[in-house]
């Protein structure tokens, strides 16, 4: 469901990250930024691209990250990225170890939590908050949220497929997240979790269940405007009829099994294409291969990778390099995020991108990253708090996954408010920063200039002057203690230049 | 969009000078930020002088078999097609509640015909979309962005967004429309002045009381010049946070008996009826209940079914009894995106169908009966194996948003249908 496409009007007063030319800003009359750092009027600027990169590479911008951007230089520094498995990550790591249900196989799940499921759900829940905020592997960590909410599954959503989604997580998106294309759709389509979550495993000859077999032309490949017609929805489920998972009471429970005996072995034709009788499991794979390498679903996947990591609405000649790629490589995702990242990509980008909004689990990741927030109940309560503001991890209910646009998360702003206000005051369960942490932040930094500072530190120089200035002149205004502290920070995180990146 | 851009604009400096106002008024006072700083109207009120209800939008979502709630007892292929799934009809002594003869409310439903039997519940069925989708978001996107018939996508305002940009608002236009939730439903995308607010009891502005006034004008001025979205979603939190945030939602005793549900949707209900009897002027509340897809064991008797029919049957009388003789206008409108299949399935579920029974409520509804074209359930009646739908959906609305809801013409709301006015409303 891509068709949701708010006309953006670029924020007035925001400072530029990706090369908006000053003139356009100047133009608008709003507040033109005054800072040091803003352009001079009618010069164009040529973007930070290592802000940008620290910013939509990343689960939350940090200075550390940025310092590392620059250090490296953009190229290494995504090409390290690229191979997670490369990076050390002593510290998540000794936090997932935490909880072995994260590991285990499914049988072993099934033996530990048959009749407690939920557990386990929680504890990934708690393992991607920690991973986002603790991970080196920052990118692939936003890649892998991204597939999440492309082949989205709700995490609660049936009984039987609960126990499921560890295994989800782990050994179909995690495991092909920087993979092959092909090899993550299969995945995908074999797996116990979507196969609960769409019917897969009620979808038997004579009384085919259409629910995978239009999700994965809408939603995983083809897109809402692909080319197909409900005959072929129909014609692609009887493909996909006698494909489940052997069941707890069978042998490999949890593995991909296909059931001849629920298959529906008459010919069909999808999208035009003859599918002859008899063939049995393979009719299904020739499907997610023709989906796969089709030129829509390369089309639309590529505009949605690039939507998500380089901008909203990018320019048809921005989707056109990665296209390229994909198609080179036969649908290398990691050279196809490579690209998406590239300096070319992201110049291309920055003529018609605009910023883009946080999501609220961006937003208090990020948070939670920039101001050191220290977790008393291993992050059980900043999982569930997320759902206030719409967001906890994995319980999107529709098949479309959690939405990326303005549109979707800009009408709930005091949301947003309580939570950075919480979060600095000690209000969220479970979280907390410690005063350390913020004085660290400020350095040696006089009172005049702590409202600056913070906002660097925060988000690179993405707050307009003006809001900076705001939240200063409160500082000014009143005896400087500990709580005035927390109250800028929180009064940054709440303005809206904080809302993007 | 360009259109709704420029007019978020206009309405945006307008609550801009507004806003000013209310501070430059309360600047003052030093009034603390716990307390409202909005009188009230009276405009809803008895005796007031605006005649519009409120339109309280209830979306039952994931597929509600409105075949197990509204049970068509009388039609002779009902038992035999529903099989093991058929709920008796009142004669069994099962609790069911005879409403004409041919229909009867399953026991699960049984609250709702203390309304029904005033005449303020009115159940239309065999209602439903002019598209038959089999799609859940699908079907509910269509169905709140009223998207007409044939077109290939889902428009990106929903229906009652187009209604309130066509009608002034009731109060100051900062919050018209308020949804229970975490995120806007489709129904109010781009509404003017419409906030998600999932637990209205709770909205409050965050942190430490003393400096909550300075806090509060910091952000007021930084988010004031911001366009749409967020300068208007901020200006409308703003103003929520005065009224939501004014209103006594605990120690609140609802009237007539009334007893709500515990749990999310009857306390969302309950949370409207507070912020409707406090006199806040709302154009629109919605509260959904969620998670009616019984593909698989749904117990529509005694099942998991029967117990949310039970909750949704039980928050609608609490509200009704809430409300009655309250002077409130309302119409609550409750539906779902389609039915299910009329034959089970191999799991005793009922997989996706088409035609629905819709439930409209309150004093301006010509209730007490069911409005049906009921078209059969014979195989030959059938639509794909579905009841079919014989009422859509959007000539109900259309008539609630013309006779109810102060709309002047309803066309515009729903882009390529002509309404026809079925007598849904006194």
């Amino acid at each position: 469901m891509q068709s949701q496409r708010p006309s953006l009007r670029r924020p007035r007063s925001r400072r530029s990250i990706i090369g908006v030319p000053s003139s356009q800003s100047a133009s608008t009359g709003g507040s033109t930024p005054a800072g040091p750092n803003a352009p001079a009027p009618g010069v164009s600027r040529r973007p930070d691209l290592d802000l940008v990169l620290a910013h939509r590479a990343t689960q939350g911008f940090t200075r550390r990250v940025l310092g590392e951007i620059r250090q490296a230089g953009r190229t290494a520094w995504l090409d390290r990225q690229l191979n997670p498995l490369l990076i050390p990550d002593p510290v998540a790591d000794a936090f997932v170890a935490g909880f072995p249900s994260v590991s285990m196989s499914l049988p072993d799940l099934h033996a530990n939590y048959a009749t407690s499921a939920l557990e386990p759900c929680e504890h990934l829940q708690q393992v991607c908050v920690a991973r986002s905020v603790l991970s080196e592997r920052q990118l692939l960590e936003r890649v892998v949220e991204f597939w999440h909410d492309h082949f989205n599954v709700d995490q609660l959503e049936t009984v039987r497929g609960r126990l499921f989604f560890t295994s989800y997580d782990r050994d179909v998106i995690r495991q092909h997240a920087l993979g092959s294309f092909e090899d993550l759709l299969v995945a995908v389509a074999k797996s116990p979790a979507m196969s609960a979550y769409l019917d897969g495993d009620v979808n038997i000859v004579g009384a085919a269940n259409e629910n995978f077999g239009r999700e994965v032309m809408e939603l995983h490949t083809l897109g809402v405007d692909g080319p197909y017609t409900e005959d072929d929805v129909k014609e692609i489920s009887r493909c996909f009829t006698g494909w489940r998972y052997g069941y707890w009471f069978e042998a490999n429970p949890g593995d991909f099994f296909f059931d001849a005996a629920d298959h529906d072995f008459g010919p069909k034709t999808v999208l035009g294409t003859q599918v002859p009788g008899g063939g049995g499991v393979q009719d299904g794979l020739d499907m997610l291969h023709m989906l796969a390498v089709h030129p829509k679903t390369l089309d639309y996947v590529s505009r949605k990778l690039v939507s998500w990591l380089s901008g909203m609405e990018p320019p048809q000649a921005a989707v056109d390099r990665v296209i390229a790629v994909w198609q080179a490589t036969g649908g290398d995702l990691r050279e196809v995020v490579r690209e998406a990242l590239s300096d070319e990509t992201l110049l291309l980008c920055s003529a018609t991108t605009q910023y883009k909004l946080k999501r609220p689990f961006h937003f208090g990741i990020g948070l939670m990253r920039q101001l050191g927030a220290e977790t008393s109940d291993e992050f059980l309560g900043a999982a569930r708090i997320f759902e206030l503001v719409g967001h906890r991890p994995y319980v999107w209910g529709t098949p479309d996954g959690y939405p990326d646009t303005l549109l979707a998360w800009g009408s709930d702003v005091n949301g947003r408010w309580a939570y950075a206000t919480n979060l600095l005051n000690g209000g969220l369960p479970g979280l907390s920063i410690p005063l350390s942490a913020l004085t660290e932040l400020r350095g040696s930094v006089p009172n005049q200039f702590l409202a600056e500072r913070l906002a660097m530190e925060m988000a690179g120089g993405l707050i307009p002057q003006a809001e900076v200035d705001r939240v200063q002149q409160y500082i000014g205004t009143r005896p400087f203690t500990d709580q005035v502290l927390r109250d800028a920070a929180a009064l940054l995180a709440s303005s809206p230049g904080y809302q993007f990146y | 969009m360009t259109r709704r851009s420029e007019r978020a604009a206009c309405s945006e400096y307008a609550n801009l000078s507004r806003r000013g106002f209310l501070r430059t008024a309360a600047a003052g006072a030093a009034v603390s930020s716990a307390m409202p700083r909005i009188a009230f109207s009276a405009s809803r009120g008895s005796g007031g002088g605006t005649q519009r209800d409120v339109l309280i939008n209830v979306f039952l979502r994931g597929g509600m078999d409105g075949l197990s709630a509204v049970v068509p007892y009388g039609d002779p292929d009902y038992a035999s097609s529903r099989g093991p799934l058929a709920i008796p009809g009142p004669a069994s002594g099962n609790g069911s509640v005879d409403l004409d003869g041919t229909f009867c409310l399953s026991p699960s439903a049984a609250p709702l015909h203390t309304p029904y039997a005033d005449g303020r519940l009115l159940v239309v069925h065999a209602a439903g979309a002019p598209i038959h989708t089999l799609s859940h978001f699908d079907g509910m996107r269509r169905w709140e962005t009223a998207t007409p018939a044939g077109s290939a996508l889902p428009l990106s305002e929903g229906w009652v967004s187009r209604h309130l940009d066509t009608i002034n608002p009731l109060g100051a236009g900062t919050v018209r429309a308020l949804s229970v939730s975490a995120l806007l439903p489709w129904t109010l995308t781009g509404a003017p002045g419409a906030i998600p607010i999932a637990v209205p009891a709770t909205y409050s502005f965050p942190g430490e009381t003393a400096t909550a006034d300075d806090r509060r004008q910091v952000l007021a001025d930084m988010y004031t010049p911001q366009p749409a979205p967020l300068g208007p979603a901020a200006i409308s939190a703003l103003d929520a946070l005065d009224q939501v945030g004014g209103v006594q939602f605990f120690g609140y005793t609802p009237s007539n008996g009334a007893v709500y549900p515990s749990g999310p949707f009857g306390g969302g209900l309950r949370s409207v009826a507070t912020m409707l009897k406090a006199g806040l002027d709302l154009e629109c509340c919605v509260v959904d209940l969620d998670g009616w897809d019984h593909h698989v064991q749904m117990g529509p008797m005694n099942g998991t079914y029967a117990g949310m029919l039970d909750n949704f049957a039980r928050s609608l009388e609490a509200f009704y009894l809430d409300l009655k003789n309250s002077g409130v206008r309302y119409t609550l409108v409750a539906h779902s995106e389609f039915g299910r299949r009329i034959a089970p399935n191999l799991s005793e579920g009922c997989d996706h169908g088409y035609g629905n029974a819709m439930f409209l409520m309150g004093d301006g509804i010509d209730g007490g009966r069911v409005l049906t074209q009921w078209p059969g359930m014979d195989p030959a009646s059938l639509n794909e194996g579905d009841l079919d739908v014989t009422i859509d959906y959007r000539d109900v609305l259309a008539e609630v948003a013309e006779r109810r809801l102060g709309s002047a013409d309803a066309g515009p709301l729903f882009p390529g249908h002509t309404a026809t006015h079925l007598g849904v409303t006194l």
